[in-house]
């Protein structure tokens, strides 16, 4: 079968695959992009960010109605309200948004090819259409961008009707009344924390003590207090020992401690692993490392010089933004068109309820390397447009080197965290001092004034010491 | 449009079409399995007095398909081993079979209009299964999915004489309304908007606008129906070339796995 031919093929189109064909397409390159699904924008799009946190818009949103108008009138949420109901607005943002994507890639010229590719040789793929047609297409370049899908562990049995994983989650169509989320990552955090919100009984079970380890401990801290305070249950420190339907009414999870858990549904986050099954690999010479991921060099190029792999395919941060910059950086890398470094200073945004981000070192890690640290805080409740907000969870944390002078981590949990944390990326990024925030103005009221506070609690501090 | 057509078609409009209403135990036990304060006692006394559902819900307790080697003897016994929401969508088939898919002299073509409904319900969670999609509501989307071909006939055969229309007439009409008949059934009993939506338009499942995932899951599952117990009503091919397959997503390898299944597909239409 001829192939045909083009410059660059790159699989997948979600994030990272949508910027690394339209950096190819703008200096000339004839591209071709491949998607197993028939629209474009990835699992970010279809089963992941966008639906996800359009959920969690719904939620805020009745949250903040309840709590500010529930002793006036009845606000409860009926007990059969389906989810979809709460995501009225989902197909309106996913439809726009995939709509977006499209035009944009037909702006740049670049088409679209709707099927499963595997690899024949490092630069030979071949595309299955879902009418079972087969495509053969060459490229000078192939970028694999295939993402990641949620991993099942084997004691674990998905069936996508009571056992669920984040795939088949938010096709649910009646909120459960109990719920048991196996994971501490930020997709088992953030569903857990939206569904306890809504009133659903949320239990929350990973091996690890506290959710996202990674995170600064006191906004974990919040962060496990506020979940609770919906009704949730954080038991952390414990193993997994089988899950199954009960055949009746339960899903019923049993703990190496010897705790059982009963509940009516279970979601499984337990990660992602890179979606490279139907790849072939091996016909390209590549193969997974043991994390199921594409080893990489610091421009996304695999062991095989004209393949990158960028995303979630090749492991961490596995972040839609950074996966965005993968893509552009890797192309622009492989044309010679003069890359970007590498990006320093990437935050993470983790959309639970309450928002956490942050960006830069942990307290921990600053005492750790420098043996202390002077860290600020501001509390949103201490704010004015926190008190308006109704925002008594809100904390912004500065962290500074033991002179408290330069500023080397910003961590958030609040409302508006996500977006917060760019101000500190910012003032990290031009190596700026705490003192930058001192000699700033925000607006009033608003909550970024909340660095101002925590740089004057760090300036108080380095005057006492 | 024939005479008859333009009768019904102002009988659809105008809200006026005779349909059967959903019997009142049926609408007690959606509602109590709907709700968060009911338990298997007060079910199984909702159930109990109607002897028919009582009778049938005991026999799928007992089917190969739920049974566990244990003899079940009581209703409450029964919801327990089955859970209140399953038993809401065996409920809400078995009064529709005894109630709407049963028609004097026409006992064959009902009954295999019920077969297929029961096969395509079955075929439906296991389509929404593949494709990672919720299986909950799949099932009662495709077992009502053709409710209103029964209905439809009950109706046209009270208005035979009046129209005069021959057999061959009978199975057009059928064939060509049930979706708006069924439709309107389904927003007479006030069924969730994903079950309305698959009645009214599985054939037409491109126009989906609510529930487009529901519909076309449905769509396939009446096409595999017929492939696998419609006696050779659709070729494998037919089913393989589906459009709606690209709308679910599904690949050649998934509509393997859906075809092996059949057997215990199958199974499930003997339970009912």
């Amino acid at each position: 079968m001829t192939a045909l031919e083009y410059d660059v093929l790159v699989v997948g189109c979600g994030p990272s695959g949508q910027k690394a064909a339209i950096q190819a397409a703008k200096v000339g390159k004839k591209v071709l992009l491949i998607d197993r699904e028939p629209r474009a924008g990835g699992e970010c799009v279809h089963r992941g960010t966008i639906p996800s946190k359009t959920l969690r818009e719904s939620t805020i949103a009745l949250s903040k109605f309840q709590d500010r108008y529930g002793e006036v009138m009845d606000v409860d949420l009926p007990a059969h309200v389906q989810i979809t109901s709460l995501m009225t607005r989902l197909n309106t943002v996913v439809n726009g948004h995939q709509r977006y994507i499209e035009a944009q890639l037909e702006r740049n010229q670049i088409p679209r090819c709707h099927g499963r590719a595997k690899f024949l040789d490092p630069n030979t793929l071949e595309i299955l259409s879902i009418s079972g047609e087969r495509t053969h297409v060459r490229g000078e370049i192939v970028v694999i961008a295939t993402g990641s899908v949620p991993r099942t562990p084997d004691n674990v049995p998905v069936d996508h009707e009571h056992i669920l994983d984040s795939d088949s989650l938010l096709s649910m169509i009646y909120l459960p009344r109990s719920m048991t989320v196996l994971g501490s990552g930020v997709i088992a955090s953030e569903y857990a924390s939206v569904f306890a919100k809504l009133g659903v009984k949320v239990t929350m079970i990973d091996k690890w003590p506290q959710p996202c380890g990674f995170l600064d401990s006191e906004l974990t801290e919040r962060f496990v207090r506020s979940f609770e305070g919906s009704g949730g249950t954080f038991m952390g420190g414990e193993q997994v020992l089988n899950v199954h339907w009960d055949g009746i009414a339960s899903v019923v999870t049993e703990l190496e401690s010897g705790e059982v858990v009963k509940s009516e549904k279970l979601l499984c986050a337990l990660g992602r692993v890179a979606n490279v099954r139907s790849l072939n690999l091996r016909a390209a010479g590549l193969e997974t490392n043991s994390r199921g991921q594409i080893d990489v060099d610091e421009w996304g190029r695999t062991a095989v010089s004209n393949i990158f792999a960028v995303g979630d395919v090749s492991g961490a941060p596995a972040l839609a933004a950074s996966g965005m910059a993968e893509g552009r950086r890797a192309i622009a890398h492989a044309l010679g068109l003069g890359a970007d470094a590498e990006p320093r200073m990437i935050p993470s945004g983790i959309y639970t309820v309450p928002e956490m981000a942050c960006v830069g070192l942990t307290e921990a890690q600053v005492r750790q390397e420098m043996g202390g640290a002077i860290v600020g805080r501001a509390y949103f409740e201490e704010l004015a447009r926190g008190q308006i907000a109704g925002d008594d969870e809100g904390l912004l944390k500065l962290v500074a080197d033991p002179d408290g002078k330069k500023l080397l981590g910003v961590h958030v949990v609040g409302e508006g965290a996500s977006e917060l944390v760019s101000i500190g990326q910012m003032a990290l990024l031009n190596n700026n001092n705490v003192d930058v925030f001192l000699s700033s103005v925000f607006n009033f009221p608003t909550l970024a004034e909340a660095y101002v506070d925590a740089a004057l609690d760090i300036v108080n501090q380095r005057r006492t010491e | 449009m024939n005479t008859f057509e333009l009768w019904l078609d102002d009988q659809i409009r105008g809200d006026a079409l005779e349909l059967p209403v959903l019997p009142d135990v049926a609408t007690k036990v959606m509602n109590l399995c709907a709700s968060s304060e009911s338990d298997a006692a007060q079910l199984a006394r909702v159930i109990h007095n109607d002897q028919a559902i009582a009778g049938h819900v005991l026999k799928v307790a007992n089917s190969a398909l739920f049974g566990g080697g244990v003899k079940i003897v009581s209703l409450q016994q029964a919801i327990a081993r089955l859970g209140m929401r399953a038993l809401g969508d065996i409920a809400v088939g078995i009064v529709v079979r005894g109630r709407i898919f049963n028609i004097d002299g026409y006992e064959d073509e009902v009954a295999a209009m019920w077969r297929h409904s029961v096969v395509a319900g079955a075929y439906a969670k296991e389509i929404a299964r593949t494709g990672r999609r919720n299986v909950e509501s799949a099932f009662l989307c495709g077992l009502l999915h053709d409710v209103g071909k029964p209905v439809l006939l009950e109706l046209i055969l009270s208005q035979a004489e009046r129209f005069e229309l021959s057999e061959q007439a009978i199975d057009s009409l059928v064939e060509a309304h049930h979706t708006r008949v069924g439709a309107a059934l389904a927003r007479s009993w006030a069924l969730p908007v994903s079950v309305c939506e698959s009645i009214a338009k599985h054939h037409a499942w491109s126009e989906a606008e609510q529930a487009a995932e529901s519909v076309y899951v449905t769509a396939l599952a009446d096409a595999l129906a017929y492939l696998v117990a419609g006696e050779g009503a659709v070729s494998e091919e037919d089913v393989r070339r589906h459009g709606v397959l690209t709308h679910l997503n599904l690949y050649p390898d998934d509509l393997d796995e859906l075809l092996e299944r059949a057997d215990q597909v199958l199974s499930t239409a003997e339970v009912f």
